[in-house]
């Protein structure tokens, strides 16, 4: 069982046009067929929830702290969890369209909580060019887009550390970062104090041992937590010669095929609790590559093969 | 079917911990329950929290509530209480 939530949140980056992925994703067609449509060929029941309500700015630029959009952005996540909580309880495989990457937030506050009261532990493993660890002492441009993983692990502003929940959300023993190749100088030292050395597999990993090691390792690492892992996908890991659009590009990163490996593994490891596609944007797309890329990986998480 | 209107009196209005509180409230009865908001034309099932959420009610907004089912009474002045107690943030 699927369900699929929008989450049209474009403001915690620093340019517009991620809040219309969502739309782009549900309604582009690959091989003549919507990726609902193609995730009931591969025998899932799927329902599109919608979209989950958000709160938007009203004021412009309005930055609290050294963060833009601290208000709307921790009321909004704040949405987002329940909304991951009640797809949960149902029995559900979330699939959360975004948006930009700050609905991390509140997406993994939500999918934590509720294995939380399940006493379970839940892992996550994380695709991206940069590692989003920025707190607003460290962030240069203060969009919330660029924190979602210091927020989760009980670090930065305290109405998006407590989203759901108070506190860490996310314990490092099952957390695994793939792709990363633009870290800012306060990230670096942050993964320094946190000890996460040995969770990030940067490009630099990849090219040295391969994208099957590195996933494999990731799946070892996230999947140690007993009710398996969460995933979130921001399409900017891949190299943007093959997905352009997305706001914040950076040279150097995966291939076609080494993104589809990833998603091929993490599906036939049968541990994925929830799927998250975040960074996709239409307004910077090319011939709409990078949206029907989304929809191709979704299917790739959810077990789609080549044969 | 039994009816009675409600006025978000809390500041933060109905939003997510409102929300979930509500829909475990709803939960407890077999009964349909139905939130309308009637300057808006929308109305949400109280069972589920996007349905909730997608009502934007905020502080002053009135709302229609419905019931209907075999505790259908009970089940009405449950979550008329809700509204009237804040969500307990009074």
């Amino acid at each position: 069982m699927i369900d699929i939530i929008g989450v049209p949140l474009g403001f915690g980056a620093g340019k517009s046009g991620s809040e219309l992925g969502v739309e782009a994703i549900r309604h582009s067609k690959i091989r003549g067929s919507k990726v609902t449509h193609h995730l009931e060929q591969l025998g899932y029941v799927v329902t599109d929830r919608g979209n989950v309500p958000i709160v938007q700015p009203s004021d412009g630029y309005k930055t609290s702290g050294g963060v833009r959009h601290l208000t709307e952005v921790s009321l909004s996540s704040a949405n987002i969890a329940a909304v991951l909580i009640e797809s949960l309880n149902s029995g559900a495989t979330p699939v959360v369209l975004g948006g930009d990457h700050s609905i991390a937030i509140g997406s993994f506050s939500g999918i934590a909580t509720h294995f939380k009261e399940k006493g379970e532990e839940i892992g996550l493993i994380w695709f991206d060019a940069h590692a989003d660890i920025n707190t607003p002492e460290t962030s240069a441009s203060g969009n919330i887009h660029g924190m979602p993983l210091a927020a989760i692990l009980g670090y930065g502003a305290t109405e998006l550390v407590n989203v759901a929940s108070n506190g860490s959300k996310l314990d490092p023993r099952f957390f695994a970062h793939i792709g990363a190749r633009d870290i800012d100088p306060g990230e670096k030292a942050m993964i320094e104090k946190l000890g996460l050395r040995d969770r990030f597999f940067t490009m630099s990993d990849i090219d040295k041992r391969g994208m099957l090691a590195c996933v494999e390792d990731a799946i070892r690492i996230a999947g140690a937590a007993s009710g398996g892992f969460a995933v979130t996908f921001d399409v900017d890991m891949i190299d943007p010669r093959f997905a352009p659009g997305s706001g914040t590009l950076v040279r150097g990163g995966t291939t076609y095929r080494e993104a589809h490996l990833a998603l091929e593994l993490i599906a036939e490891s049968g541990k994925m609790r929830s799927f998250e596609i975040v960074e996709v944007n239409p307004l910077l797309d090319q011939s709409n590559l990078t949206v029907e890329l989304a929809c191709e990986l979704i299917l790739s998480a959810f077990g789609k093969t080549i044969l | 079917m039994v009816e009675s209107r409600v006025t978000v009196v809390n500041n933060l209005g109905l939003h997510a911990r409102a929300a979930a509180q509500l829909v475990r409230l709803a939960g407890q009865f077999e009964s349909t329950i139905r939130i309308i908001r009637p300057d808006k034309d929308i109305f949400a099932d109280a069972k589920s929290i996007l349905n909730l959420l997608t009502l934007a009610a905020s502080i002053g907004t009135v709302l229609h509530l419905q019931a209907e089912g075999p505790d259908e009474e009970k089940a009405l002045n449950a979550v008329e209480e809700l509204f009237k107690s804040g969500f307990g943030e009074l």
